[in-house]
């Protein structure tokens, strides 16, 4: 009896492999468009690298990326000052494109804290995750490394939160104007996990 | 739970020259198909294969080259609860040498996301059945890195690492020992739907019960999406 089930089971469990098997995955790697890649700072443009250092300390470890889109190519400076996680932008020729820096609710401003709340409590079961304060310019970025963002108005906050939206609770990432709402957000599509859970 | 693991895993290799021991190593290849239904539901399929190249008694110095182990058919559905946590149900039919065995699994999955890696947890019950045998149950759990090797996000064409560590509760005929397991898989992620990896799985048991037993199996793992 037993040895009736597994073959039954061992057939139709071969029959649905068979069917799901997806037939071009095993071609060459399909192009995608976006790269991120651990790069040496002797690759990154000389104006991009003295920029940053007249900007931080001499200890500063920074970390550099290079991002490559479709058409597009853009180095990333990741390091960490005053508690602080900067994540600074250039582009090919090493001209400053956008400021990023991670922050706790509570470094906020408190006027900023107050909005932000009113438009977290609009959205069903917010749950905030990550929050980092961007900027498209800078006119001293130099102030802003050295801690004096409560005088520096960000162009917008960016923020990491799960939430229900549009019926559905996921992990999103959405920007945040100074007046707290949320202008536009998009989901985070998490890899799959099939090889650490299986 | 870690660090009482850890400390068997010292206690496991001071006493490592005095004890009896099994040893054997061979290949574990593996594949597994994904679907997914809807946008929580996913079903998987698993395909494993365990062939010894090597088996040694410590003892008695005996020793034997290849041996057809098993096969395992495994099926499982899951249902994503939130955008971090997953439940898991199975059944596993192996086909061994000499008979048939199935098994039934619950499981519980959750993944951390951080900077530059990822950590995913896994706690597992499973049931063993086969005729003329008493049932085997054991508890499971697993911790494991995801760690791209190339950036801080994983990117197609490029490699990661993944450690991990497992350590299993066995009962068995009204007696309890474990097992634990030391991982390490390198992959590359070959397209959106397909990741490779090779690497290998050191399993040592019973030093709660009996004697001891030591394993190790190269893997070679596919995991393929639709």
């Amino acid at each position: 009896m037993h040895r009736l089930i597994h073959k039954e089971y061992i057939w139709i469990w071969l029959a649905v492999m068979v069917i799901l098997f997806p037939r071009g995955s095993w071609a060459q790697e399909k192009v995608k468009w976006e790269q991120e890649l651990r790069v040496d700072e002797s690759q990154v443009p000389e104006s991009a690298r003295s920029v940053l250092a007249s900007w931080t300390a001499a200890d500063v470890h920074i970390r550099w990326y290079l991002e490559r889109g479709k058409e597009s190519l853009s180095y990333e400076a990741k390091f960490k000052e005053e508690k602080h996680r900067y994540s600074i932008e250039f582009d090919e020729q090493g001209m400053l494109e956008d400021i990023e820096v991670e922050l706790g609710f509570k470094q906020l401003p408190d006027s900023i804290q107050s909005a932000l709340c009113a438009g977290f409590r609009t959205i069903d079961k917010f749950k905030l995750k990550r929050i980092q304060a961007h900027w498209k310019q800078w006119p001293e970025p130099g102030e802003l490394l050295r801690g004096r963002m409560e005088h520096n108005t960000p162009d917008l906050y960016e923020l990491e939160f799960k939430a229900v939206i549009d019926g559905r609770l996921a992990l999103w990432e959405g920007q945040f104007d100074l007046p707290g709402n949320l202008l536009s957000y998009r989901e985070i599509i998490l890899r799959s996990t099939d090889n650490i859970d299986l | 739970m870690r660090q009482g693991s850890i400390g068997i895993l010292l206690l496991l290799i001071a006493t490592e020259g005095v004890a009896q021991s099994q040893i054997s190593g061979g290949l574990l290849p593996e594949l597994t198909i994904s679907r997914t239904f809807g946008q929580d539901w996913k079903a998987s399929l698993q395909l494993e294969s365990m062939q010894a190249l090597y088996s040694g008694n410590t003892e008695d110095g005996s020793s034997s080259s290849y041996e057809y182990i098993r096969t395992d058919f495994t099926t499982m559905v899951s249902r994503r609860m939130n955008p971090n946590v997953s439940v898991a149900a199975g059944y596993m039919a192996r086909a061994t040498e000499s008979r048939w065995v199935q098994r039934t699994i619950q499981q519980i999955s959750w993944v951390q996301r951080q900077a530059a890696f990822r950590i995913g947890q896994r706690i597992r019950t499973d049931q063993t059945y086969a005729d003329g045998t008493n049932p085997i149950y054991r508890a499971r759990y697993r911790l494991a890195l995801d760690i791209p090797l190339q950036g801080l996000s994983l990117d197609v064409g490029e490699f990661y690492l993944i450690p991990s560590y497992e350590q299993l509760g066995v009962y068995r005929s009204s007696e309890w020992d474990g097992e634990s397991r030391l991982l390490a898989r390198i992959g590359k992620l070959i397209n959106e739907d397909l990741k490779l990896e090779l690497g290998l799985d050191h399993r040592f048991d019973g030093y709660v019960q009996g004697e001891q037993g030591h394993r190790t199996w190269l893997m070679m793992n596919a995991f393929l999406t639709h």
